[in-house]
């Protein structure tokens, strides 16, 4: 016999009683021993165990739903005991520490094997497969993106402009849109459509044109990649996997954000290393030292250091900081790179 | 726990103040959690339906009223369909799209002329799958309705430049309670648009002191912009989540009887960031503690204000509701968020 309350399922009202087993029934009844239900025992069920929640066992009647609730879990498994085993299947799990040791080693190693190898390679999959057509849509969307937030219209004398052109010209795609000069910080940037923008800034900080060629091939490398829609592709696939594993997390969803802009930060590292390796290769193909990329590079970093110390242009910095990290490292891959050849 | 106050609720003296209890517990959740994590990712997200009865049923169930507790009803397998349906348009929408803009957006249409429809049948799914003293909570709304009170308010609301979104608010809020009813008795809602329009000003405020607090940094001392920004956030957000909170519950009421909270800014603000530092030091492990945390915490500061019994609640007829839109329903997940 086990003790619990019956709801008639009609109204509100709940009522002390106690639930027995009488051959095939079950048989409610209230505190006097007054019959409040009967119910066949191979229809009534018993509701699965979780934590130590009440127990519900759903009755039989002519109208409503009855139920007898209980927190008396092994009294009411030992009455409905034929469900015992594939109902608390679950709960068995939740209870055995092994396990949930197991389960916590085992979720959060596949969550950094989801972020760090599966969302990188799935996105190059898919950004490999998608035709030209799109990605030159996607080119035209982010000059204007850009010229409205970052960029402002270059100073450089058209005969200037004219002269890097032609110092370019056989280093990138042919077309005339395949080549903006823009103001901003020091810095190239690379279209999806694989045209690339160089600032007026970065132009003045190169000593040579060798600079501006291994500059470009950098960039080229990111577009030869596909780097711009992979990154894109990543971060939503990682916010979406993210969004799909915590749930709603009931206002705290900034933390996805935390989470997602780390991984963003790595994605873009190994972004940049696969770029200068494009740069690399090229620059010996075509016989031109790496010390003239080595020597850009650096400056570019001292440009910034320089800058982050006035207060003022400290923003720059962060941006560029944020997508270039680790100068240090990439100046040591490049110093330790051998040609194949 | 549940000890009934005597209320200063002035037209009925015989009301009884009772905060709702949570007797949840983490470390009890945290197995739970980590169980519907291994499975979801070992049956590649089938099992999400699962996972999602299994924590609703752990958070309705530990929820408590007067020593009788919340049930979650819903079976996984119409979580599933759900789940399905919307993957299924969601791959549609893409192929569509890819194939022309114009099918795009002509899909992008109807979904919008549907959403009323969904988010009722949303309410209506996750409200019939409520149940307390073993009677179910129910949702029905007329489609003009819902289209007001989701579409046009809210949309106002931004071209008035925010002056008609306090409005849009109270108006949403109105929409999700009064078409509430735990069985036969429906949920009342009664509010101004000042209280709302209050809460908006003060947000307002906080907004405009922390852009002072910016200025400040910017000039003095840079590196710390990122902190008063964080800081600035959590203080915003938080007080427009405690206020709102509050004043939702005050306007509510059920037949003669009444709801009220007090969440107060430093508790709130103080389970949030802990909750969010102890998460990120843990990779995220902490997060099934927090998630009890949070629900203690508001359920201890809600209190449903009884007149009389609360045995005399009937149960509404039952009716055949259209599976399919419900189902439907699931890609939204809409719910009033009874604790």
């Amino acid at each position: 016999m086990v003790n619990g309350r019956f709801a008639d399922g009609i109204t509100s009202r709940l009522r002390q009683a106690t639930l027995e087993q009488r051959g095939t029934w079950l048989l409610v009844r209230d505190a006097d021993g007054v019959v409040l239900n009967r119910t066949p025992q191979n229809i009534a069920t018993l509701s699965t165990r979780l934590g130590n929640t009440p127990r519900t066992v759903s009755l039989q009647a002519g109208s409503g739903q009855p139920t007898f609730e209980t927190s008396d879990h092994a009294g009411i498994e030992t009455i409905l005991s034929e469900q015992k085993r594939s109902s608390n299947f679950l709960y068995q799990l939740e209870s055995h520490l092994g396990l949930i040791g197991v389960a916590t080693v085992f979720t959060l190693a596949a969550v950094f094997w989801f972020v760090v190898y599966a969302v990188p390679a799935g996105a190059k999959v898919v950004a490999m497969a998608l035709p030209d057509q799109l990605l030159e849509q996607a080119g035209d969307h982010s000059i204007g993106l850009l010229d409205r937030i970052y960029l402002d219209p270059s100073e450089l004398s058209a005969a200037e402009q004219a002269r890097v052109r032609e110092v370019l010209a056989p280093h990138i795609p042919a077309g005339p849109e395949s080549l903006y000069f823009r103001s901003w910080v020091p810095n190239a940037l690379a279209l999806p459509d694989g045209s690339v923008v160089f600032t007026d800034e970065l132009i003045e900080l190169a000593e040579n044109d060798e600079e501006l060629i291994a500059i470009a091939y950098h960039e080229l490398g990111h577009v030869e990649h596909r780097h711009l829609i992979r990154r894109s592709l990543q971060d939503s696939a990682a916010v979406i996997g993210l969004f799909l594993l915590t749930g709603d997390l009931g206002g705290a969803d900034f933390l996805t954000g935390i989470t997602a802009t780390m991984a963003d930060l790595a994605y873009s590292r190994d972004f940049e290393r696969e770029a200068d390796e494009y740069a690399l290769d090229s620059l010996a193909a075509l016989g031109i030292s790496k010390e003239h990329y080595r020597v850009i590079l650096q400056r570019l970093d001292a440009s910034y250091s320089n800058d982050s110390e006035e207060s003022d242009s400290s923003p720059s910095a962060l941006r560029y900081l944020s997508s270039h990290p680790q100068t240090a490292e990439r100046i040591a891959a490049i110093d330790a790179y051998q040609p194949d050849s | 726990m549940s000890t009934a106050l005597t209320a200063e609720h002035d037209a009925q003296p015989q009301s009884t103040v009772t905060p709702f209890e949570f007797r949840g517990d983490g470390a009890e959740f945290f197995k739970i959690w980590i169980v519907n994590l291994l499975l979801t990712i070992l049956t590649l997200g089938i099992y999400s339906a699962w996972a999602k009865v299994r924590s609703n049923r752990y958070f309705y169930s530990n929820v408590y009223l007067e020593g009788e507790s919340f049930r979650y009803l819903a079976e996984p397998m119409q979580i599933l369909l759900g789940r399905l349906i919307a993957v299924a348009f969601f791959a549609v929408y893409i192929l569509a799209a890819q194939l022309s803009p114009l099918v795009g957006g002509v899909l992008i249409i109807l979904l919008t002329i549907a959403t009323p429809f969904l988010v009722i049948r949303s309410l209506a799914f996750n409200l019939r799958m409520t149940a307390y003293r073993n009677i179910q909570f129910r949702f029905d709304a007329s489609y003009g309705e819902a289209a007001m009170a989701l579409l046009v308010w809210p949309v106002l609301g931004v071209l008035s430049l925010g002056l008609l979104y306090p409005y849009a608010m109270l108006k949403s809020h109105q929409f999700l309670v009064r078409n509430a009813a735990y069985g036969t008795t429906p949920f009342g809602y009664e509010a101004t648009t000042w209280p709302y329009g209050r809460i908006f000003l003060y947000f307002l405020g906080i907004l405009v002191v922390v852009g002072l607090f910016y200025l400040v940094f910017y000039i003095l001392f840079p590196p710390a912009l990122i902190i008063v920004m964080a800081v600035g956030y959590v203080v915003a957000f938080g007080y427009f989540t405690v206020a709102l909170t509050n004043l939702y519950y005050a306007s509510a009421g059920l037949g003669v009887h009444g709801l009220s909270a007090d969440l107060e800014m430093p508790g709130y603000l103080q389970i949030f960031l802990t909750n969010a530092l102890f998460i990120v030091l843990t990779l995220g492990l902490y997060l099934p503690f927090a998630q009890v945390r949070m629900a203690r915490y508001r359920a201890e500061h809600i209190y449903f204000l009884a007149n009389g019994s609360l045995d005399d609640f009937v149960a509404a007829e039952r009716r055949q509701v259209n599976a399919l839109g419900e189902e439907m329903g699931e890609v939204f997940d809409f719910d009033i968020g009874v604790v």
